[in-house]
């Protein structure tokens, strides 16, 4: 009751603040301004107190309540019971809110300082009320009995929750989405500083103020997202950090846009340049993130991804439309009805200015984005134009994006080396020589070692361009004023993350190795040995791999296990041999193995199935063990090799066929047995004309009984195919092929893992950090150079 | 100052096309089983699995093999590159990801379809029933 009513507080706090600010900015009414800040304050303070409530329902296990009861249970670790905050779809959108009302605390003091308040803070509360609302419609505070009105009375506490799905626990749950959704939330400080610029028509001097968030947003979604890549490569065992999925493209396509506008707004601080286009690529993150959220969370993807995007009913469904168009509208509107006031600044920019560098490569980020939210939508587009939803195949991601990443990669280094208007092209070129130089050299190594594809070769020329080019820039400003060099870094980052893409993507190995109990294999110059089972919990088993390199020898536990919470599905969790191996701590040896032979490459252990030698084919019914019999191929098992020799119609059943009624098919079975006897045998089936089948059983002399469970004629090739469902009589030897079907435990185990060897994939996460880096470190150079301005 | 948005507009024209035929290139439609015998073209079928034929595993190849049957009751032999996919055997339906080669579905990726993911429709009452009786 508590929690409605403070989401109610929210609300009304939220919605009095914005059309207090509106009031104010319009009519300068001193008491309106006022009261806008005490309804901030009171909405952002219920909304902390919500969460906090909220935290504490799921701290203290009150079951009665339906979220707490869904995704948390007595047996969670604390930071696991935390993190439950926000692993469905109400605690996620309450994280989110959260964010924006704390966020909102900070921007008023800080709009204030600028002399934005009203205006920015009059569209942020709107936003925050917005997001309010959707706690107000999908209540996070249902009690069972509100959820399952038929099947839970009311006031009924269940001992415990149905608990965290598995995939989630572990460490990456407790802080990926926290970073991610704290940058999602900062994605509304621009948008309202860009609305604000419009409204004032203060066209030039917003960016200034709004830079130092663009910053901040790009550092931490960034970051955000390369956990989330992390954990997909560490844990759930995708085989690689990205996926194309929706959920992930989802956060980095509003990542890519808040890029570029870092790119244009630096070229508007500079030149006066992209006056129209910044209100736009300001506000773009964040109606993206607004996009992104409908994609994933209104169930429009429907079953078209790997991800379950549960439906959450129609109210959220048309909130959220409501949530984008209504800003989408508020932003272009008021944009197409100012432009033509905005002045244009001319700008003669030359194909060798730095200005024309970071033009094509904001585009270049932008048009990534197109590709990449087309592509995200497909499900959409295809229900719009044929009515079936389809999704899209990934390589399309890669096909477009190549180019663009080649384009980009050239211009993160061109960029650095222009000047602003127009380049000296003769200390161009001699800037120019010693990257140019080392890239060429570095290239051809990597020809030599085996990269064959054009496309290929051209992204790691230009991104080892890119590279060398930002180092030696880095260099020079680390020697002068290091504030500076946050620019530098990024673009090392990014160079490197290209390069680390381009190794550990397109030049991975892979192996499927069966590993049957305590033989050796021997896989990438490594010896593996599956040496049996340890059991974790209740539910999860270890298979242990024991490998050997020389003399070094450690255990690979690769998990694999059927997850009760997800109806029975199979889970695979990786053992990767890499400098991010927390088993260093208890194995101080396995340092030295890892500083060995894995400084430039990983080897990822992925558990594929566990399997009895000589496979599971036999599977039985109640009509016993099924053989799938093609025309004259005969199959041996037990003590008979069998060969279906055809269908045969008695004659008097011949009529009624053609007649298209009910009649029966026979199947013409030849039983060889050891010694050379030959017994044939018909088991007929009467065909129904709806399609259904009536089997009949056959009985050998020695008691065996045959049943024909199928029948199929190919369409194409016309040829015929039966399953034959034979149970051996009591006396029968062949009895045993009955428990061997069911119980393979009597055969010897084979585990089949999956062996990949991924090249310099440490550059593709050493290259992010070094990225986020620079954005942290230009985002600090930005914000004291604003307050040396504003004092 | 024309010239410059004609190039502009060119170079876009370029991209949107690009994009549409790179799009329309890589759309993996529905189709039924005996749509996919007839397209060479990466498809997805929709079907059930046939449980009561064979289906088995072979480690040499890193295949999964299995039968399935689509709404028209086509029945549709499958070659999974990979191991048997999760929720296999609880799934309602499937979707296999592929092209139709030499008799056989060679499909790249298997879905499955499951009624209750993540979500619970019973609510707590049969879950601690369910509980109680794994205990006993």
């Amino acid at each position: 009751m508590l929690g409605r009513v403070l989401i109610f507080a929210a609300f009304g706090g939220m919605l009095t603040a914005t059309f207090a600010y509106i009031y104010n900015f319009f009519t300068g009414d001193e008491k309106a301004l006022k009261v806008a800040r005490i309804g901030y304050h009171v909405g952002a303070i219920s909304v902390i107190l919500t969460a906090g409530f909220f935290m504490n329902m799921l701290l203290t296990h009150q079951f009665q309540y339906t979220y707490v009861w869904s995704f948390s249970s007595l047996e969670l670790s604390a930071p696991l019971l935390v993190s439950t905050f926000y692993a469905g779809q109400e605690g996620s959108f309450m994280l989110w809110t959260m964010y924006t009302a704390i966020i909102g605390l900070i921007l008023m003091v800080y709009s204030r300082k600028h002399h934005y308040e009203s205006s920015v803070m009059g569209i942020y509360s709107a936003i925050a009320s917005f997001l309010v609302l959707l706690a107000v419609v999908k209540n996070p505070f249902e009690h069972v009995w509100q959820t399952w009105p038929q099947n839970v009375k009311a006031g009924f506490m269940p001992d415990d929750g149905r608990g965290l799905n598995p995939l989630l626990q572990n460490f990456w749950m407790v802080i990926h989405p926290p970073i991610l959704f704290l940058g999602f939330a900062s994605t509304a400080v621009p948008f309202a500083h860009s609305i604000s610029g419009l409204l004032r028509k203060d066209y030039k001097k917003w960016i200034n103020v709004a830079v130092p968030w663009t910053l901040f947003s790009s550092a931490v979604l960034g970051f955000g997202i390369t956990l989330g890549g992390f954990w997909a490569y560490e844990t759930l065992g995708w085989g690689g950090f990205w996926g194309w999925d929706p959920v992930e493209n989802s956060s980095f396509i509003p990542w890519l846009v808040a890029v570029a506008s870092v790119h244009t707004l630096l070229v508007q601080r500079r030149t006066g340049g992209f006056l129209r286009a910044n209100f736009i690529m300001g506000m773009m993150p964040f109606l993206l993130v607004l996009y992104s959220t409908f994609l994933t969370r209104s169930g429009v993807l429907g079953d078209t991804s790997v991800h379950s995007f549960v439906t959450p009913g129609m109210w959220v469904y048309i909130l959220l439309v409501a949530l984008m168009a209504f800003f989408a509208i508020i932003g272009f509107g008021l944009y197409f009805f100012r432009v033509k006031d905005i002045p244009k600044q001319k700008i003669n920019y030359t194909l060798t200015s730095r200005e024309f560098a970071l033009f094509l490569g904001a585009a270049s980020l932008v048009i990534i984005a197109g590709f990449t939210l087309i592509g995200t939508s497909a499900p959409l587009i295809t229900n719009i134009l044929n009515g079936k939803a389809s999704a899209i195949d990934t390589s399309y991601y890669i096909k477009t994006n190549l180019p663009l990443a080649i384009l980009m990669a050239a211009m993160i280094g061109f960029g650095q080396l222009f000047w602003w208007k127009k380049s000296n092209s003769q200390t161009l070129l001699k800037t120019m020589q010693l990257p140019v130089l080392a890239a060429s050299i570095l290239t051809i190594i990597v020809i030599f070692a085996g990269m064959h594809d054009f496309s290929m070769i051209l992204f790691f020329l230009a991104s080892a361009f890119a590279f060398f080019v930002n180092l030696q820039i880095a260099y020079k400003i680390a020697k002068g004023n290091p504030k500076f060099m946050g620019a530098s870094l990024s673009h090392i980052g990014v160079s490197l993350l290209f390069i680390g893409i381009i190794a550990s993507a397109h030049y991975d190995k892979h192996m499927t190795i069966p590993l049957p109990l305590n033989e050796p294999a021997n896989a990438f110059g490594y010896k593996l040995e599956y040496v049996g089972t340890t059991q974790i919990d209740n539910e999860k088993t270890a298979y242990n791999v024991i490998v050997q390199n020389g003399n070094s020898k450690f255990n690979a536990p690769l998990v694999m296990y059927a997850s009760a919470y997800n109806d029975g599905a199979v889970m695979r969790h990786p053992y990767i041999f890499s400098l991010v191996n927390y088993d260093i701590f208890s194995h101080p040896a396995l340092l030295a193995f890892i500083g060995k032979n894995m400084m430039t490459r990983d080897l990822y252990l992925s558990p594929q199935a566990l399997e009895y030698e000589g496979g599971n084919r036999l599977r039985t019914t109640q009509y016993g063990i099924s053989v799938p019999l093609n025309l004259n191929q005969p199959v041996s098992l037990g003590k008979y090799t069998f060969t279906f020799k055809g269908f045969q119609v008695p004659e008097n059943q011949r009529q009624a066929m053609m007649n298209g009624q009910a009649f029966q098919l026979g199947s013409l079975i030849d039983l060889t047995t050891a010694d050379g006897k030959t017994e044939t045998i018909l088991p007929t089936n009467k065909i129904n004309p709806g399609g259904q089948t009536e089997l009949n059983s056959v009985h050998t002399k020695s008691g065996d009984q045959f049943t024909v469970t199928d029948v199929r004629v190919d369409d194409k090739t016309k040829e015929a195919s039966i399953t034959l469902g034979y149970m051996p009589s009591a006396k029968s030897q062949d009895v045993s092929l009955l428990t061997q079907a069911e119980q393979p435990q009597n055969r010897k185990e084979v585990l089949i893992i999956e062996a990949t060897i991924k090249p310099f994939i440490n550059l593709v996460w050493g290259g992010v950090i070094i990225m986020v880096i620079g954005f942290i470190v230009t985002w600090r150079r930005r914000r004291e150079e604003l307050m040396k301005e504003a004092s | 100052m024309r010239t410059k948005y004609i190039v502009a507009g060119l170079v876009i024209v370029a991209f949107v096309i690009f994009g549409a035929i790179s799009f329309m290139q890589n759309n993996i439609e529905y189709v039924s089983a005996k749509g996919a015998e007839k397209t060479n073209r990466t498809v997805q079928v929709k079907g059930t699995w046939m449980k009561d034929m064979q289906s088995y595993y072979d480690p040499k190849t890193n295949t999964f093999h299995f039968y399935m049957v689509d709404d028209q009751k086509t029945v549709l032999p499958v070659v999974l590159a990979g191991a048997k996919p999760n929720n296999f055997e609880i799934a309602n339906d499937i979707v296999a990801k592929g092209r139709y080669e030499n008799g056989v579905f060679q499909a790249s990726e298997v879905l499955t379809k499951c009624p209750s993911k993540y979500q619970s429709k019973t609510g707590p009452q049969a879950s601690s029933q369910a509980a109680t009786s794994t205990l006993n």
